[in-house]
């Protein structure tokens, strides 16, 4: 709940009621034991946390959705920054971009059953896309999409989270005139998916395969040829999300440490009263304060659709990106050997925070946006 | 200040942006000279004419010439003036620091006497803290003023005062007790620059620029009246200064807004834009990342002056939190420095004299450190964040409860 200084109340108790139950249902003992008993998502869990109203933050109020604050995606970064306190389980970001998707298209009578399931809990969606195809200038993806009869007949293969758990892909793939969007069960034929070893472990990843994977016209999201603008939108709900998300970890995993360098001794005195780690401190302060935000001015520029939101997205992800895993890393350090075992929590941060880094685009894959962005 | 019946921030804003498009130059339209001098003289011209046209000191009270509005009036102004000659970067000190402390601690008739002039740009303010014997350690200055009948005689040297040479008063921090620990013996007084027994002296830095001037006061009288506060309560209007300093710079300030700077995101990245297209790098991955980099950073400094603004309004972190600005501006500056010198290639380490891009990358990177050191330390600020804003153990210091005579210090250093 720091990465926004001023909220409502209504706001606050939202973000106070979703930090309780995560510190009850999904402390973050219970994601080491989950990873280690081999469980994936545990539905009730995730269910649960769309009563709380995590799924309905942006949906519009007719389709059965709604807001706390002024603006729904403000709320759904005090989401996804409880949920990076606690490393937790969920779809959140998965689901929120195909929900924006979904809800963005002029026509949605096709999808209102899914984006029902989606807000319930029910069904889980995971997106299929190409971070080439969001780069400017760039408008080639290895996801392509050829008419068939009716309908169309869907190629290639992407990495996506969520993906192992997922009961519907929105697939972002190339077409003869642009980029078409298509809502797709899992279940459908030449769909494969297989697992990967995900450095997070509460998060699945898997390698998505879509081999001529024929679907109906009605499978279509938005428009034909013409779903770059919302693919670009849905990077920046992603980002947003995904940003708040290591903000809330990162802010815990340094708290946790300078506790720690207070309660250790050595030399009969605390280690955080040595300068050595109390400019280290500072700097960490300093970056933490700096990557809060950057991730805040991002959320509220794509909120209020600002001309800059693509730039803002970029420069906060390529901030972040660029401090957050090494701000963990000395984390760990000041830890000492206890911060590198597996029963002790700054790993668990540390992979949820590198996989954030990776992910959506690097640091420099969104440096290049920016130069792009900026005419160079 | 009084709240009720002032005129809506709108119709200021109206009305400031009409006086500043028919009487302020645009930046595009001026040629901002090289000399720091010439550009103070601008400032004080231009200071005096947004005093004349009753735009000057929004939030300040009438009777000292300001016109008793809201932090809203007075930010509305600096926004409109946004892309106009503007002249509060040159005269911060005088308008962001000096004169909210005096408004804070002033007597009633040390406030009448001066922040008139210093309102309208008459009269230049300097601060006459650190000494050659130390910087960081400002508590500890040498400098000792002596109580003589119905005045105060000053001795000792000055250094690193911004313009000292263009200066008509320096608030300057001394000590009038020796026998009690550091903190409790010193006091700040009003020193006209021109008293009998102050000479200044221009410092040249190691680019050959010299903004700076170094001070020595050899029996300087001043009368009692020019104490700023009490006698041995100097470190209080001293730690006001710097507080104001570091809002004034971070843009929280209560009594002064410089709007957006010329240093701002846009400078850097032109600036850095420029030089990418000159190199014929505009292909190399290498060097496009770098000009990201540095308008990404310069972009979240902005949104980081804003989130600690509002974070120390609503008590979220105390107004020492200003340091992380200072912190993040020098770090800035750093990367800036080392960009602009990658980009420019060797033609900055050899120009031609018409070669503008050049030679500013060159000298700006023969003085990197200054912004990591002047106003603070980047060393200061870490223990000032690292204590004041997370609470962490302080610095053993063993001088701080021994009387000054006792205490080990670079005396002679000068």
């Amino acid at each position: 709940m720091t990465m926004n200084l001023e909220l409502s109340p209504d706001q606050r108790l939202f973000a106070q009621t979703t930090r309780r139950f995560l510190e009850s249902e999904a402390p973050i003992g219970r994601i080491r034991e989950l990873h280690e008993q081999n469980l994936g998502l545990d539905r009730g869990f995730w269910r649960k946390g769309t009563e709380l109203g995590w799924t309905s933050l942006l949906v519009p109020e007719g389709l059965g959705g709604g807001t706390i604050g002024d603006h729904g995606l403000v709320d759904l970064t005090l989401v996804a920054e409880e949920m990076g306190r606690l490393v937790s389980p969920g779809p959140l970001l998965s689901t929120s971009v195909t929900i924006d998707a979904l809800t963005r298209a002029t026509d949605t009578s096709n999808h209102l059953p899914i984006i029902r399931e989606l807000l319930s809990g029910e069904a889980i969606a995971a997106w299929v896309f190409d971070m080439d195809a969001t780069l400017p200038r760039i408008a080639q993806t290895g996801l392509r999409a050829r008419p068939d009869g009716d309908g169309w007949l869907l190629d290639g293969a992407a990495t996506v989270i969520d993906a192992p758990i997922a009961d519907y892909l929105l697939v972002s793939a190339q077409t003869s005139g642009g980029v078409t969007q298509f809502l797709v069960p899992v279940n459908t034929d030449g769909v494969s998916i297989d697992e990967r070893t995900s450095l997070d472990l509460a998060r699945r990843v898997g390698e998505v395969r879509l081999h001529d994977v024929s679907v109906p016209a009605s499978a279509v999201v938005g428009g034909v040829d013409s779903a770059r603008a919302d693919v670009e939108h849905q990077l920046q709900v992603a980002l947003v999300v995904q940003n708040a998300e290591t903000v809330g970890a990162l802010d815990r995993a340094f708290m946790l440490t300078i506790a720690y360098a207070g309660d250790r001794v050595a030399f009969g005195r605390p280690i955080s009263s040595y300068q050595a780690l109390k400019h280290r401190f500072a700097d960490m302060k300093l970056w933490l304060e700096a990557c809060h935000a950057t991730a805040a001015a991002s959320a509220y520029a794509v909120a209020n659709g600002s001309g800059r939101a693509p730039e803002l997205v970029s420069v906060a992800k390529s901030y972040i990106a660029d401090r957050a895993p090494l701000m963990v890393q000395d984390c760990i350090q000041i830890h000492g050997g206890i911060g590198v075992t597996w029963e002790h929590d700054m790993h668990v941060y540390l992979r949820r925070i590198t996989q954030n880094a990776a992910l959506f685009g690097d640091v420099r894959y969104h440096r290049a946006r920016v130069a792009t962005l900026l005419g160079n | 200040m009084n709240s009720t019946h002032h005129e809506e921030v709108a119709d200021f804003r109206r009305r400031a942006k009409a006086w500043i498009a028919a009487n302020v130059p645009r930046l595009d339209e001026v040629h901002a000279s090289d000399d720091s001098r010439a550009r103070v003289a601008t400032a004080r011209a231009l200071q005096q004419k947004i005093f004349d046209a009753g735009f000057a000191g929004i939030t300040w009270p009438k009777e000292y010439g300001g016109q008793e509005l809201t932090p809203a009036h007075m930010h509305a102004f600096a926004d409109e003036l946004n892309g106009y000659e503007n002249p509060y970067v040159m005269l911060s000190v005088s308008l962001g620091v000096i004169g909210p402390t005096l408004l804070e601690i002033g007597t009633e008739e040390q406030k009448a006497r001066y922040l008139p002039s210093l309102l309208r740009g008459d009269t230049l303010w300097v601060q006459y803290l650190s000494e050659p014997s130390g910087g960081s350690d400002m508590a500890g200055v040498l400098t000792r003023a002596t109580r003589d009948g119905d005045s105060w005689i000053i001795d000792g040297s000055k250094v690193w005062t911004t313009f000292g040479d263009l200066a008509d008063y320096a608030l300057c921090l001394a000590r009038t007790d020796f026998r009690v620990p550091k903190h409790a013996g010193l006091s700040m007084f009003v020193v006209p620059v021109d008293a009998a027994g102050i000479a200044v002296s221009p410092l040249a830095l190691a680019s050959g620029s010299s903004d700076f001037c170094q001070e020595f006061l050899d029996n300087v009288r001043v009368p009692a009246d020019h104490l700023l506060g009490t006698e041995n309560d100097g470190w209080r209007v001293a730690s006001q200064l710097l507080l104001h300093e570091r809002s004034a710079l971070g843009g929280g300030s209560p009594y002064f807004s410089a709007g957006a700077n010329a240093e701002g995101d846009a400078g850097v990245t032109q600036e850095l834009s420029a030089l990418l297209k000159r190199s014929g790098r505009s292909a190399d991955a290498v060097a496009r990342q770098l000009v990201a980099e540095l308008h990404a950073t310069s972009i979240v400094g902005e949104q980081l002056a804003a989130r600690i603004a509002t974070g120390i309004r609503c008590g979220y972190v105390t107004g020492s939190a200003g340091s992380l600005l200072k912190l993040f501006a020098a770090d800035l500056h750093l990367r800036h420095s080392e960009a602009a010198m990658e980009l420019a290639g060797p033609e900055a380490v050899a120009w031609f004299d018409n070669d503008e891009k050049s030679r500013t990358a060159a000298m700006r990177w023969l003085t990197r450190q200054g912004v990591s050191i002047m106003g603070g330390t980047n060393e200061i600020q870490r223990n000032i964040i690292s204590e004041r804003v997370l609470g962490l153990p302080r610095e053993p210091a063993p001088d701080r409860d021994l009387p000054f005579d006792q205490v080990r210090t670079n005396r002679g250093m000068s």
